[in-house]
């Protein structure tokens, strides 16, 4: 089954802002030019695949997973979600340094769709694993890749059943890479997929790779 | 993208802590300071304003609380994307969500603040409890005029970066033209000042100080005005919100 589905997608962003707000608005006014990123990707992802996503810088890689994800709408073509989506665009952004961690957490988990009754459970849960930190730590104390592994560890526990990360596991040293291998493959065998952007790096355990070049699958 | 009530609740509590930077003495800060703001203009104005001391005292002090939390909401709410570019860039949040979060951040304080005022009334034997009921009513019609104008707002400062500059200067105006401290009778009673009738603060002020034992009596237009500036302005934010969402994030 395609958990999900996009056809012909096109994206464009408006080059004047002021005025492309006023068309946004009230339906007309001054003519808007605008830059075209995707230029008609049609692309599935069905349960169990662990696909990345490669693409020179500029080609539409970020875009692409950010209408999957619902943060930005496509301008034109459809995108057909047939299971939730945890978007781990940038770890940092689901992070509050300044706050213990567990509230930085319960925000992540209500993003996955994680009932409100589990998260307690779950942050304890996904926690355990580091010894040195607890949920009363500053979240600035965490490394990059302590993030990464953890909303990864959160996202794979939510009822959502497709990951999409961006450039979220290339930063990531070879023990933690094995973990997240570890995670992917659970995650797939329970009828999730697994979409990431990653540059030069070599995975083994990904199934499919899919290259955009110039807004479109080459 | 759709309402998610626990990732608002959430992201609220985040917005809350870090006002209050999780400290006993930020959240004491919060109700401190519009008690001192009172104390200074109960000090300058009191001997002036021609009634007795004790009604000017609690006339003063609602209405700083309800102009102040009218300030803070739509302060918080018109600069929800702004402050949180990053995250609006990177989780998938409806824009309501964020708007609600900002406005359920600084709601609890303006909740508490009300609570202080009706127990300090009971205190000094001022409480008109008959009138109590109108206090929820006044809570409600502010929360909701705070929130669909700093909507309104947040679009607008998304694609207009002065917007909010514009808005602090129009909050100083409105703050002298609105009876927070000046007497009800010597602004809105002048010829030529009916006018100022029309803004919906005057409305939900003189709402909130009826549970006050000298409060005067007022004609129900005192409801109808903030009723429909609410319905006007509720209307008007969900329908820019909702022709404005696709462009939000990406204007961000």
């Amino acid at each position: 089954m395609n958990l999900i589905e996009t056809r012909q997608l096109i994206k464009e962003f408006p080059r004047q802002l002021r005025s492309s707000f006023i068309r946004t608005i009230i339906g007309r006014g001054p003519a808007v030019t605008s830059v075209r990123v995707l230029n008609g990707v049609t692309f599935s992802l069905q349960a169990g695949e662990i696909v990345r996503l490669r693409g020179e810088n500029g080609s539409g890689k970020s875009t692409f997973l950010r209408i999957l994800a619902g943060i930005f709408e496509p301008s034109e073509g459809s995108v057909v979600r047939n299971a939730r989506i945890a978007a781990i665009l940038s770890p940092h952004s689901y992070f509050f340094d300044e706050l213990p961690l567990d509230v930085s957490l319960r925000f992540a988990c209500s993003s996955f769709g994680v009932p409100k009754p589990t998260q307690a459970s779950l942050i304890t849960e996904v926690l355990s694993s580091f010894s040195e930190i607890s949920g009363e730590s500053k979240a600035f104390f965490l490394t990059p890749g302590q993030r990464t592994r953890t909303l990864i560890s959160l996202a794979a526990k939510s009822p959502s059943k497709v990951l999409v990360l961006d450039e979220t596991i290339s930063s990531l040293d070879e023990k933690n890479l094995g973990e997240i291998e570890d995670i992917f493959k659970r995650f797939c065998s329970s009828g999730g997929a697994v979409l990431f952007v990653a540059h030069n790096q070599q995975f083994p355990f990904m199934t499919r790779e899919v290259r955009l070049a110039r807004g479109l699958i080459a | 993208m759709n309402l998610n009530l626990e990732q608002i609740i959430a992201l609220g509590n985040c917005e809350r802590k870090l006002r209050d930077q999780s400290t006993i003495f930020g959240f004491g800060w919060t109700l401190l300071n519009p008690l001192l703001n009172w104390l200074v203009l109960y000090l300058v104005f009191a001997p002036w304003v021609q009634s007795d001391r004790q009604s000017y005292s609690f006339y003063l002090l609602i209405g700083l609380v309800y102009w102040n939390a009218f300030n803070t909401i739509t302060s918080a709410v018109l600069s929800a994307y702004d402050r949180r570019r990053f995250l609006a860039w990177n989780v998938p949040l409806s824009p309501l969500s964020l708007f609600g979060a900002s406005f359920y951040s600084v709601l609890y304080v303006f909740l508490i603040e009300n609570i202080i005022v009706v127990f300090l009334l009971g205190v000094a034997g001022s409480l008109h409890i008959h009138a109590l009921w109108t206090l929820p009513l006044a809570f409600i019609l502010l929360s909701l005029l705070g929130l669909f104008c700093g909507m309104l707002l947040a679009i607008l400062n998304t694609f207009i970066r002065d917007t909010a500059h514009l808005w602090s200067i129009v909050l100083r105006l409105g703050f002298f033209l609105t009876p927070v401290f000046l007497p009800h009778s010597f602004l809105l009673e002048r010829p030529g000042w009916e006018i100022l009738n029309l803004n919906p603060m005057v409305g939900v002020l003189s709402i909130a100080r009826s549970i006050s034992q000298s409060a005067i009596a007022h004609p129900t237009e005192i409801y109808v005005i903030p009723a429909a500036w609410v319905l006007l302005l509720g209307c008007s934010a969900l329908f820019a919100v909702y022709r404005a969402k696709r462009r939000l994030v990406e204007a961000v």
